[in-house]
């Protein structure tokens, strides 16, 4: 294919004319990055605003000792609300949105593997968010803590809608995590600039890759416990309920299974963000990069072995608190290799200071603070004092602030050039930046004593003969000081936007692949895609900026309108296919609203339209794909500098099935929640005596069906393989698929009233999931016989019909274990 | 109320326990930051510590010895607290926990009568059988010893003693609604005479 | 494609298999009420087993390394690092095994 080379205005020109999102409505079609990111961090911003405002209500209230300011019942709504705002509404989608916006750039990409899928994950964020406001605006906000603990959150405690919105609501939020954590794992595996093996990508692909990893197996317990939760309070399905067979600390172990490893998830990014900013600063790349991989890594394991220690007194053997006690110390390990790995890069350096380090120096000390009071309460004997206790506030603050909230403010100050294309007016960063660290640490400091004092987190108002008096007065004058800061902030990014001076594209001299290109980003980031030949945080993003910007480099043209941009190989970087990614669409708003139908019928309880809104929702994501895939091989296509590679569509390791092989991950770990659930109650609690119903062949008849219809989509691709027609297969086995749904469909209604007893709703909730996935399997594979009759699949171009194996054995593996638990079961006894 | 003013041995151990970590804690922040300090001011100073010996040194020769001795100190105050069998069995006292208040019983001491201030003997430890009967909350009274939840379905049992007679505060500290501040409550710790009469026992 | 990341996950997936096989050997114990000595030595023998079943996997990764030579890649080095952090990790948080309290 000869292209002629045209110049860096038409070029620009030509890219700009495929990439560009249309104003006016058309803006709800974006699914750009660059746009879709800017989208999260603005309405994270928003959120961490409102977060804020609650908090000052918290500290007005706690100022002065039997305060009547705000009564008990919206002390709970606020402190909840404070909390969920914060860590769901605030911290995962502002990295998210930081992720979004910057992976692309930093690794030499054109936007994620799924753009719609990140429209799509922005809409179901802003609507879940809105569902949790709204309600907190009409006084329904969730009232039972953050963490929801059972069984105060359950129908009989909390018989509002309160507890629901926070269900619904928060799993809707979910969605955009799990949405991001697949593009983002896939985006940094597949999306490289040509050469960049993995052992060169920025460290901040490392950490983004780790962190995204955890969410993938970190949100399913989470997501499954409000399941759980949500069909106790609308079903009375009895999960949670001691006297039915059920057991209170089962929900805080799938929440703490999430909770810990999300407070890392949280700070991993940030951390990705320091390895980012200190180099830069420091005039020198980061040291000690291959023990920073293995101290993340650490970190990510270790994170999921120490959710116990939330749970120090609840009365687990001694034993078991031990290794939880161990991990969580061992945790600071890494930690301190990071922290070393820092200052050992500023002290080898020659550093410049300016704003993004005042914010660097102040994470030091917070978070080196909440560090240390994390060891404290990793000992078990400390932990009985102050679990539960102010001092357990100031050190979640210390760490969420000075590991989360410093950085990202460093990073704001790094990136604005970049957003913007102009330089910092500054003339208020500096004292904003005062009154955070000082207000910050008079406001929490002090909150260590005040825990030690014995004032217990979570309540309303003390009586002011016990102490705590004029800590909680300074508390309060420092928040309000903190307060001040964060306004001073918000003035200067505004201040920034009107009167800062346009700037030069590079103005911190950095290194990295994001600074090769003309700020504000053009909508395709790079106009070609750069070769790169050392680790890709020691480039020259200046000398890059203009041969891109003149198209030297891969891909740098405009071709049949189509939005392209390179795979490579996951180990060597090399070029492995192009990458047609799929344009502007309004698909992905009207799906999320479709699904916060689904969400608002479950909420309010209109059953009836739930349903549908499910049919709608499946229907509108089959229409996705249809812009996509080709009728035709294509074969090997030209992508610049005499190489040649073919489309995605036509090769094994592509992104949709990297992204179906995450999403199978996240299932399993659903799953594995749910038979670690069924498991723990039959083990765990009270009230399984007496005998229980027996099982009957159901499940057997869903394996055998199941297996039939796995048998039947390997042979189907073993035909399309040969050339021949895999058409009638598929059919058969979508047909095998719907059998095993109906199977189970029909279990879950012989087994009578599941309210009764644990055991009878355990078994409901195995056969729901394997009926779900049966119908998930029957659904890709008819899907798959008709892309077959429409021409989309050949024998090169089959995706859609290893998605077909893939699912169908998923779906008949998930049956196993479904009947081996149900065996179980009816041996257990309880149904009474 | 102050965990820092223990009136018991869990108290006192545990009080023990945190101001060593709070010293040390304080030596190492103080080391953290007179690097920080070091790398901007006087890089030179350091400049020559090469990248290994940051990760090495920094990493690991220092945290892991002090996290190591830290847990092992702490699983023998963690075991030395537990409420075990055998020797001389401490008495036992139930405390049972509803939204919002606490009531404690003494099953050992025939015809004492539920109370809504719990009585102890002074100087000896005593066993307190913790349990709930809506939501979940929790037994503390910080001058004596840690904390233990009370949970629907479950029964706990935590050992504290009271060095000396005189009255101690107690509080809920697992939030349980509306109420959750409320839930505060009384212990009076007597001597061993006074004892059985500030129960009622029928002896 | 994911077994190329194996080195660098080995260590730690067989850390997280020791916590799952340990913490299910003291709940077992204590539920089915095996008598304290039976139950202390199936811990340790456990303790015992990740350890060496950590120790393999660093050897494997020892040998893999020396017979790529210079084919070895640096992620293969960062995996070595890795399983050793493991092998340390799992000394330490499963070291309670022997001799703290199993059952209360
Ligand atoms: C703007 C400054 C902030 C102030 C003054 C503040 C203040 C407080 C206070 C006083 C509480 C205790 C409420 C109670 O126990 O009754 C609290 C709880 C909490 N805060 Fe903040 N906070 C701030 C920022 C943040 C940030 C940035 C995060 C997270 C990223 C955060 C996360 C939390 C969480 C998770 C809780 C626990 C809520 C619960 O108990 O359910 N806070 N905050
Ligand atoms: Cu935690
Ligand atoms: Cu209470």
């Amino acid at each position: 294919m000869s292209q002629d080379p045209l110049s860096p205005v038409a070029l620009h020109k030509a890219l700009t004319r495929i990439w560009a999102t249309p104003p006016g409505w058309g803006r709800l079609s974006a699914v750009n990055h660059t746009i879709l990111g800017k989208r999260f961090m603005m309405l994270a911003l928003v959120f961490f605003t409102i977060g804020g405002v609650l908090a000052m209500l918290i500290r007005a209230q706690l100022a002065t000792p039997g305060s009547a300011f705000i009564g008990p019942e919206l002390y709970n709504q606020i402190f909840t609300m404070h909390g969920t705002v914060m860590m769901f509404l605030f911290a995962i989608p502002m990295f998210e949105g930081l992720a979004i916006y910057m992976l692309p750039k930093l690794l030499g990409a054109r936007d994620l593997a799924f753009p719609r899928m990140t429209a799509y994950g922005f809409w179901c964020y802003l609507f879940g968010g809105m569902i949790l406001i709204v309600a907190m605006l009409l006084g329904y906000a969730p009232n039972a803590g953050w963490f929801m603990y059972t069984p105060l959150s359950s129908g009989t405690y909390t018989p509002g809608i309160n507890a629901d919105v926070w269900l619904l609501g928060i799993t809707f939020v979910e969605i955009s995590a799990i949405t991001a954590a697949v593009e983002i794992i896939v985006t940094i595996l597949k999306m490289r600039a040509p050469g960049m093996s993995l052992t060169r990508i920025p460290i901040f692909g490392w950490y983004m890759l780790v962190t995204a990893t955890m969410m993938l197996i970190g949100f399913p317990p989470l997501i499954l416990g409000s399941i759980l939760l949500e069909m106790e309070r609308a079903f009375d399905l009895p999960y949670f309920d001691p006297t039915r067979g059920g057991d209170p600390l089962l929900w805080q172990h799938l929440f703490w299974l999430f909770g810990h490893p999300e407070v890392y998830i949280i700070f991993l990014p940030a951390a990705g963000v320091l390895s980012t900013i200190i180099p830069t600063f420091a005039r020198r790349p980061l040291i000690a990069y291959n023990a920073i991989i293995i101290a993340i890594v650490a970190m990510a394991f270790l994170s999921f072995g120490l959710w116990v220690h939330h749970m120090f007194t609840v009365g687990i053997p001694h034993l078991a608190l031990a290794f939880f006690s161990a991990a969580s110390a061992l945790v600071a390990i890494p930690t301190a290799v990071q922290i070393f790995a820092w200052i050992g890069t500023l002290a080898s350096g020659r550093t410049k200071f300016d704003v993004p380090m005042l914010y660097v120096i102040g994470f030091f000390i917070v978070f080196v603070c909440g560090g240390l009071t994390g060891v404290m309460l990793a000992m078990v004997p400390f932990n009985t004092q102050a679990h539960d206790s102010y001092f357990v506030v100031a050190h979640l603050h210390y760490v969420l602030v000075g590991g989360f909230v410093f950085p990202m403010l460093a990073a704001l100050y790094y990136w604005l050039p970049h957003f913007t294309g102009r330089t910092s007016v500054y003339r208020l960063s500096i004292p904003a930046f005062w009154l955070i660290l000082i207000g910050f640490n008079l406001t929490f400091f002090l909150m260590h004593l005040t825990g030690l004092m014995g004032m217990p987190r979570r309540i309303s108002t003390y009586p002011s003969n016990w102490g705590w008096d004029w800590l909680n007065l300074l508390s309060s004058v420092g928040g309000f000081l903190m307060t001040m800061g964060f306004a001073l902030v918000l003035v200067d990014i505004i201040m920034q936007f009107r009167f800062g001076r346009r700037g030069a594209q590079n103005p911190w001299r950095a290194s990295t692949l994001e600074w090769a290109m003309p700020t504000p980003p053009p909508d395709y980031n790079f106009a070609a895609l750069p070769a790169v030949t050392q680790r890709a945080d020691q480039l020259d993003p200046d000398a890059l900026a203009r041969s891109l910007a003149a198209g030297e480099g891969y891909l740098g043209f405009a071709r049949a309108d189509r939005q392209e941009t390179l795979g490579v190989d996951m180990m060597t970087g090399m070029p492995d296919q192009v990458i047609i990614l799929p344009q502007r669409s309004f698909l992905p708003l009207w799906t999320a609203l479709a699904t916060g139908v689904f969400f608002l019928g479950l909420l309010f309880k209109v059953y009836w339209i739930v349903p549908p809104a499910a049919v709608v929702v499946i229907a509108l994501f089959l229409l996705w794909p249809r812009a996509l895939g080709a009728r035709r091989n294509m074969g090997p296509i030209d992508i610049g500098q005499g190489e040649a590679v073919p489309a995605d569509g036509e090769v094994e390791d592509n992104v949709t099935w990297w992204a179906s092989r995450a999403a199978v991950a996240a299932d399993a770990t659903l799953y594995a929640s749910l038979l670690f659930g069924a498991l723990y109650l039959a083990v765990v609690a009270p009230g399984w005596d007496g005998p229980a119903p027996a099982t009957n062949w159901l499940p057997a008849i869903g394996l055998a069906t199941a297996f039939g219809a796995s048998v039947l989509a390997r042979r189907a691709r073993r035909l399309n393989q040969a050339g021949d027609s895999p058409y009638r297969w598929l059919l058969g086995g979508a047909a095998l698929a719907g059998l095993t749904a109906l199977a189970c469909v029909t279990g879950m209604v012989l087994l009578g009233d599941a309210t009764t007893h644990a055991n009878l709703a355990l078994r409901f909730a195995l056969y729901a999931y394997c009926a779900i996935h049966a119908g998930i399997a029957m659904l890709i594979m008819a899907h798959a016989a008709w892309r077959w009759r429409e021409g989309f699949v050949s024998a090169v171009r089959a995706t859609d019909l290893r998605l077909s194996v893939l699912w169908t054995d998923y779906a008949a593996l998930a049956l196993l274990p479904a009947w081996a638990l149900m065996v179980l079961l009816a041996r257990s006894g309880g149904a009474a | 109320m102050s965990t820092l003013d223990p009136a018991g041995p869990a108290a006192a151990d545990i009080a023990t326990l945190w101001w060593v970590m709070f010293w040390g804690a304080l030596v190492l922040f103080a080391l953290v930051m007179a690097l920080l300090v070091l790398s901007f001011l006087r890089p030179a100073m350091i400049a020559s510590i090469r990248p290994i010996h940051w990760i090495i040194g920094g990493g690991l020769i220092m945290p892991v010895p002090i996290l190591i001795a830290l847990l092992m100190a702490a699983l023998l105050l963690g075991e030395q607290l537990l409420p075990k069998p055998g020797g001389v069995q401490p008495m036992r006292v139930e405390a049972h926990a509803s939204r919002w208040q606490w009531q404690f019983s003494y099953p050992e001491t025939p015809g004492a009568a539920t109370t809504e201030i719990l009585h102890l003997p002074a100087g000896e430890p005593v066993d307190i059988v913790v349990t709930a009967a809506d939501v979940i909350h929790a037994f503390w009274v910080p001058r004596l010893g840690g904390k233990i939840d009370a949970i629907p379905g479950h029964t706990n049992v935590i050992r504290l003693q009271a060095d000396e007679p005189g009255v101690y505060r107690g509080i809920c500290a697992e939030y349980c609604g509306e109420g959750h501040e409320t839930m505060g409550f009384v212990v009076e710790a007597h001597s061993p005479a006074d004892y059985a009469t500030a129960i009622g026992g029928a002896q | 494609m994911i077994r190329h990341l194996w080195p660098l996950l080995a260590g730690f997936t067989l850390w997280a298999l020791a916590f799952i096989l340990l913490y299910a050997l003291q709940y077992l114990g204590c539920y089915f009420g095996w008598a304290p000595a039976a139950h202390r030595t199936a811990l340790v023998v456990g303790y015992v087993m990740s350890l060496a079943a950590l120790a393999g996997a660093l050897l494997v990764q020892l040998a893999l390394l020396r017979r790529r030579g210079s084919a070895a890649t640096s992620l293969d080095r960062i995996g070595i690092g890795a399983t050793i952090a493991a092998l340390a990790a799992t000394a330490v948080t499963f070291g309670p095994t022997l001799l703290a309290s199993a059952c209360i």
